[in-house]
């Protein structure tokens, strides 16, 4: 059956664009799939930002919440390689043309920031700050471990980092040493009908930093936590909470789920209060904390393979199109099987066989095709190049040249549903072959 | 006591829908065949012998009346079934010829042996292919294995034909006009070589023909007027 298959297959050069069809179907839906899975991964990690592996944000309790016990309780515990606090503070930029710049609606997500108190050296161990420092073009800091240092600030005010976007922003023109000043609420609120005062205070600009998300929040300062120099000192007193969440990373290879057990056990212990529940506060990942841009990202890649897909079933036709014709060109030849003892089955497995055959090589074909294009995309883009096709222009993108991302598992799968799909397109030709008549079939002209 | 039949048929009738009526091409054809015997089939064009072998080779079923083969009824056997007892018991000679062109003489000819082996094709392949050389030797046809029927004229084929439809040393062998498209030397060569390959190898030879010369070398003939065997002869 095989030599039979393989004959009709090798004799019918038609049978060879079939495949190709399959092949080529295939290659380009996973061609561009790869290139945007490389852009989902370069959009998860924009996404994830500094974020850590675990976010802890504790249960409020009759007392202000204080670092220090956690750490203690965190500091022990094995699948925990560092953790950093954060103490957050929403607050307004006081500028000189604040109030106008208020009203606007263009302006004031530029005025809204968040203010962000860290432990520069926890912080470049839990997370990717010093990424962030590292890629800074304005005003790179120097020491990472002292970057809110300013030399020459004779008045000694703290200093902050600012992200080179708002530093760079119109007229604002912030440069390392210039003296900001921005608003927050009060740490404890008034009592209702009582005037709210504002909670002014002055930062002076010690550098910058390159965050890598594209807007998700608020424009980020960051500040010193703790100390003579520190947000919890300067802005909020010693009522408020010194940190409002921990950022905790794990070791390689140490399962979120593991990982979350193990700091819900640590508090525990620690008898500290869980996070969660009606309790309030969370602990939770960095994918769940960005849950809704991944969701968003993957049901973009979804509808993306789906509709791509379609070339697949488009090329799977042109499978079924020529097996048709080869049962109608083989009416007489599936009679004379028939005669010399070929079953009804037989009949039908010899088309789906030569179905699967195609399908097969083309879904072989098209997966190291598009392999070949993946693992060579860097010369396929200097070619497009070459012939003046830039596929994401500088001015435009953030994204620089084809970020391919090969993914075997996916391919292989797609593959398998490319090979499933042309022998899907086989099976109408194959019960026609089946239930052909035999007598019918050998008097066929 | 008589030689027991391998072939029977009783009161065979079949008809074709033509329009909204139907076209009888049968009639109650009663006939039987012995182990070795050669039995000529002669009616001229459209008299039923086709219908008639395809039905004795389970290609097509009676509208009424039974077939036994080697005893067995085998009228009701559905398609796979019948199928599977033609791959074996039964061979067939075509007057086109009816081979598979994308295959060579070696793999025509072995055709009905990969069908009858199923999956122990793979343990006997090498016995298999002795076998079928040596068919093909017998029909004169050593030297043209690997031709493709193409590559081979009318009485090459026919002679590649006749050894596919002896490979399997079938009981029963039935052959549709197998002259008819060859000149009559090549014809005559071809008669010989079945008559002889068949009574050598004991199988009941049916040979439908319009042609008195073949029937003339059979032991009996059966004359098919308007679906019915209207007289039968012993041959000379």
């Amino acid at each position: 059956m095989i030599r039979l298959v393989l004959a009709w297959l090798w004799h019918r050069p038609v049978q060879v664009l079939a495949v190709l069809g399959v092949a080529i179907g295939l290659a380009a839906l996973l061609f561009p799939l790869s290139v945007m899975n490389g852009l989902i991964a370069q959009d998860r990690a924009a996404v994830r930002g500094t974020l850590s592996d675990l976010l802890l944000i504790p249960a409020p309790g009759a007392q202000p919440a204080r670092f220090e016990p956690y750490r203690a309780a965190l500091a022990g515990v094995g699948v925990i390689e560092a953790c950093a606090p954060h103490l957050i503070v929403y607050a307004v930029r006081v500028t000189d043309d604040s109030s106008g710049s208020l009203a606007s609606t263009q302006a004031s997500d530029l005025n809204g920031v968040q203010l962000v108190g860290i432990d520069p050296e926890a912080e470049l161990a839990a997370t990717d700050f010093g990424a962030y420092l590292a890629r800074a073009r304005l005003a790179p800091v120097a020491d990472p471990l002292r970057p809110f240092a300013v030399a020459d600030d004779v008045f000694g005010r703290p200093g902050a980092l600012v992200s080179d976007s708002l530093a760079a922003v119109g007229r604002l023109g912030f440069r390392v040493g210039q003296r900001f000043e921005v608003g927050t609420l009060p740490p404890v609120l008034p009592p209702p009908g009582e005037p709210l005062e504002p909670n002014n205070f002055s930062f002076t600009l010690a550098g910058t930093y390159a965050p890598d998300e594209y807007h998700l929040g608020m424009d980020r300062i960051y500040v010193q936590r703790e100390g003579r120099d520190g947000l919890h000192f300067n802005l909020l007193g010693p009522e408020a909470p010194d940190f409002t969440e921990i950022l905790i990373r794990l070791r390689p290879g140490v399962s979120y789920a593991d990982g979350k057990s193990a700091v819900l056990a640590a508090l525990q212990r620690a008898g500290l209060p869980a996070p969660g529940g009606d309790a309030g506060g969370a602990l939770e990942t960095w994918e769940e904390r960005r849950a809704v841009f991944l969701r968003g990202i993957m049901m973009e890649r979804r509808i993306f393979t789906l509709v791509l897909f379609f070339i697949v079933v488009v090329a799977a036709f042109g499978l079924f199109a020529t097996l048709s014709a080869l049962v109608r060109e083989k009416v007489r030849e599936l009679g004379i099987l028939a005669a010399l003892g070929y079953t009804p089955l037989q009949r039908g497995a010899l088309l789906l066989g030569a179905g699967a055959a195609g399908s097969a090589a083309g879904a072989l074909l098209g997966y190291l095709a598009a392999y070949g294009l993946v693992s060579q995309h860097r010369a396929f883009e200097g070619l497009l190049e070459r012939l003046g096709i830039v596929i994401f222009p500088k001015d435009l993108y953030v994204v620089q040249g084809l970020p391919a991302l090969w993914l075997p598992g996916q391919a292989a799968f797609l593959a398998l549903l490319a090979f499933l799909t042309g022998l899907l397109f086989t099976l109408l030709p194959a019960v026609r072959a089946a239930t052909l008549a035999p007598v019918e079939a050998l008097r066929y002209e | 006591m008589s030689e027991p039949l391998i072939l029977e048929a009783r009161d065979l009738h079949k008809s074709y829908r033509m329009g909204a009526g139907r076209l009888p091409v049968l009639r109650g054809v009663s006939l039987q065949l012995r182990p070795g015997e050669v039995v000529a089939l002669m009616g001229a064009s459209g008299s039923g012998k086709s219908t008639l072998l395809h039905l004795l080779g389970l290609l097509d079923r009676p509208d009424q009346g039974r077939v036994l083969l080697d005893g067995a009824d085998v009228t009701e056997l559905g398609q796979s079934a019948a199928a599977r007892l033609r791959a074996g018991a039964i061979g067939f000679v075509f007057q086109q010829f009816h081979l598979l062109a994308d295959l060579n003489a070696l793999q025509n000819v072995l055709m009905p042996r990969r069908i009858a082996c199923g999956w122990s094709w793979w343990r006997r392949a090498g016995r298999e292919r002795e076998r079928a050389r040596a068919i093909l030797e017998a029909v004169g046809l050593a030297g043209r294995l690997r031709h493709r029927p193409a590559q081979l004229s009318g009485g090459e084929q026919q002679r590649v034909a006749i050894a596919r439809a002896l490979v399997s040393a079938p009981a029963l062998l039935l052959a549709d006009e197998p002259t008819g498209n060859l000149d009559s030397a090549t014809g005559a060569d071809i008669l010989a070589l079945l008559l002889r390959l068949a009574r050598q190898r004991q199988a009941a030879l049916l040979l439908a023909t319009h042609d008195a010369h073949v029937a003339a070398h059979s032991d009996r003939v059966l004359q098919l007027v308007d679906g019915t065997i209207v007289g039968a002869a012993p041959g000379p």
